[in-house]
């Protein structure tokens, strides 16, 4: 019953979860399938990649393509052609097959050539588009500086652990070089003069457009919220303030840009909560939302469950062998039926 | 006599109580264990940073509201709204940032060949990607615009957002390399010479 007991509980998530990773094999083969083989079973799945480009040429031919030859099967693909592959491959920019009816030898090898690529160091932008690459362009540190969605998302990566925060932005191209051409390496770390100061919307500022201050928007109490900003005087002292309340001073840098990180005190409240930057010439709030949980990370949700159900079926074993032996002990200690 | 035969008795039984229990201990244990293994055997979570997320689960239909820190799987689409921000995190510890509106589907998450395969696709919205270390088998990839990003422990932003020329249904896909070497491959493939066989 014990044994029962258990079973139950390890199926009941362990039944979402191996047929779960299952599936993740079942899905992992289909995607093989559109990629790597044809033949009358996936007659119906649509080429991709190399196969994609074989299948165009050889319908330019009027003759139907069955896949990989080592799929292909005959009778069903009788009168198709097959593809095996020579060198390269979808790992790299060239591929080679021979190509040839099902079940005879090849009688074409075609070379394919990827339709574009590139290769882009930091700071470098490409554009894409139905399959076309275009030529890498590199980002000004302004540009850079701007872009929210970077500069939010390293503050946060830093936050969890991961790389140095701005520290990794790349250095851009100059900014009088307009963010054009490719090639070459990074650009020469440039000084950039700090955007004119403008008002500061007050709100969740995840990736604030045109924003003054930037700071990891969501924390944990306890956790630390790293802010950056500008618009201050040269090297003028700066007042921190949560919720209004002091919480430490900052300087601005030469260029009036500052950049620092507090700690959000134990038993804040969860919820939005001002931040401010105050000095002589600037005022900069922004608001920082305090998580009131951990988030989920990782391990089971269910293992406590899991645990609770093993103590409870060991317990349950203890109280039914007790509770035999002292039945046993009962009908040990009866009086003999007496004899006739 | 029968005294004897009586303690023998007892004695069998408390030995095969005690066995009995311990096995059931053990096997509970044991069952315990690879229960919450296999609940653990998810390769990403979701994280929910901002209201309001959705997900569309493989082999279903339609969008239905995400909760924070569910398991995800291959061919899982994740959907942000105008106000959405959510995580997805490897287990791994690489991790994908999804902005406001955008949708990001899992289409490949393994653990095959001893390396993590991590690919997804950004149909629309900015997504920001920071891979891990990935193994000489294992790779992290994100397709945009119909090429693939590939990366090797870097930190990089893929977007597609609508085009400015204003043309509807058009998106103008940009990928941007932040912290080391980003591979962009254009997913089609021209004929570039045909010959016949000897």
């Amino acid at each position: 019953m014990l044994v029962v007991l258990a079973v139950i509980l390890a199926s009941c998530d362990n039944g979402g979860s191996s047929s779960e990773s299952k599936k993740n094999d079942n899905d992992t083969e289909s995607t093989k399938a559109t990629t790597t083989t044809a033949g009358a079973q996936q007659a119906a799945t649509e080429p991709t990649g190399t196969e994609l480009a074989i299948d165009e040429y050889l319908k330019g031919q009027g003759i139907e393509y069955a896949g990989d030859c080592a799929d292909a099967k005959l009778p069903a693909d009788k009168g198709k052609w097959c593809s095996t592959l020579v060198s390269g491959g979808e790992d790299s920019d060239t591929a080679t097959y021979d190509l040839g009816p099902v079940g005879e030898k090849p009688e074409k090898r075609i070379t394919l050539k990827r339709h574009g690529d590139a290769v882009l160091t930091p700071g470098y932008q490409v554009d894409v588009g139905e399959g076309n690459v275009g030529a890498p362009s590199q980002l000004t540190r302004e540009q850079l500086e701007a872009n929210t969605l970077i500069t939010g998302n390293l503050l946060l990566d830093q936050q969890a652990g991961i790389g140095n925060g701005l520290a990794d932005l790349p250095p851009g191209a100059d900014n009088n070089a307009g963010g054009g051409g490719g090639g070459g390496g990074g650009g020469a770390p440039t000084t950039t003069t700090p955007p004119p100061t403008t008002t500061v919307v007050p709100g969740n500022a995840q990736y604030p457009p045109n924003g003054e201050i930037t700071v990891t928007p969501t924390v944990e109490v306890g956790g630390e919220a790293t802010f950056r900003g500008s618009g201050c005087l040269p090297n003028e002292p700066l007042t921190v303030s949560f919720d209004g309340t002091p919480v430490g001073n900052i300087t601005a840098d030469a260029g009036g840009s500052f950049a620092g990180s507090i700690t959000i005190p134990k038993g804040t409240a969860p919820g939005a909560h001002l931040l401010t930057v105050q000095g002589s010439a600037c005022v900069l709030n922004t608001t920082i939302n305090v998580a009131g949980a951990l988030a989920f990370t990782g391990s089971s949700s269910h293992t406590g469950t899991y645990v609770l159900g093993g103590v409870a079926a060991v317990v349950i074993g203890l109280v039914l062998v007790v509770g035999s032996r002292r039945r046993r002990r009962g009908v040990r200690g009866m009086p003999p039926p007496s004899a006739a | 006599m029968a005294r004897g035969f009586r303690n023998q008795s007892r004695i069998g039984f408390r030995t095969l109580s005690v066995l009995v229990v311990s096995f059931l201990a053990l096997g509970t244990v044991a069952i315990t264990g690879v229960a919450a293994g296999a609940a653990d055997s998810a390769l990403a979570h979701l994280k929910i940073t901002e209201d309001n997320v959705s997900i569309k689960q493989k082999g279903k239909t339609s969008f239905v509201a995400a909760k924070d820190g569910m398991a995800l799987k291959q061919g899982d689409t994740i959907k942000t709204d105008a106000t959405g921000l959510a995580e997805i995190d490897y287990t791994d510890g690489s991790l994908t940032r999804l902005s406001n509106n955008t949708v990001y589907k899992l289409t490949v998450l393994t653990d095959e060949k001893g390396g993590r395969q991590t690919q997804g696709t950004l149909s629309v919205g900015q997504t920001w990607q920071r891979a891990a270390k990935v193994s000489e088998t294992g790779s992290f990839e994100v397709k945009a615009g119909g090429t693939t990003a590939a990366v090797e422990g870097t930190a990089f932003v893929a977007e597609c957002l609508k085009a400015s020329s204003g043309l509807p249904n058009t998106l103008e896909c940009t990928i941007t390399a932040v912290v080391d070497n980003i591979h962009v491959d254009s997913d089609l493939w021209d004929v570039a010479s045909v010959s016949d066989t000897q």
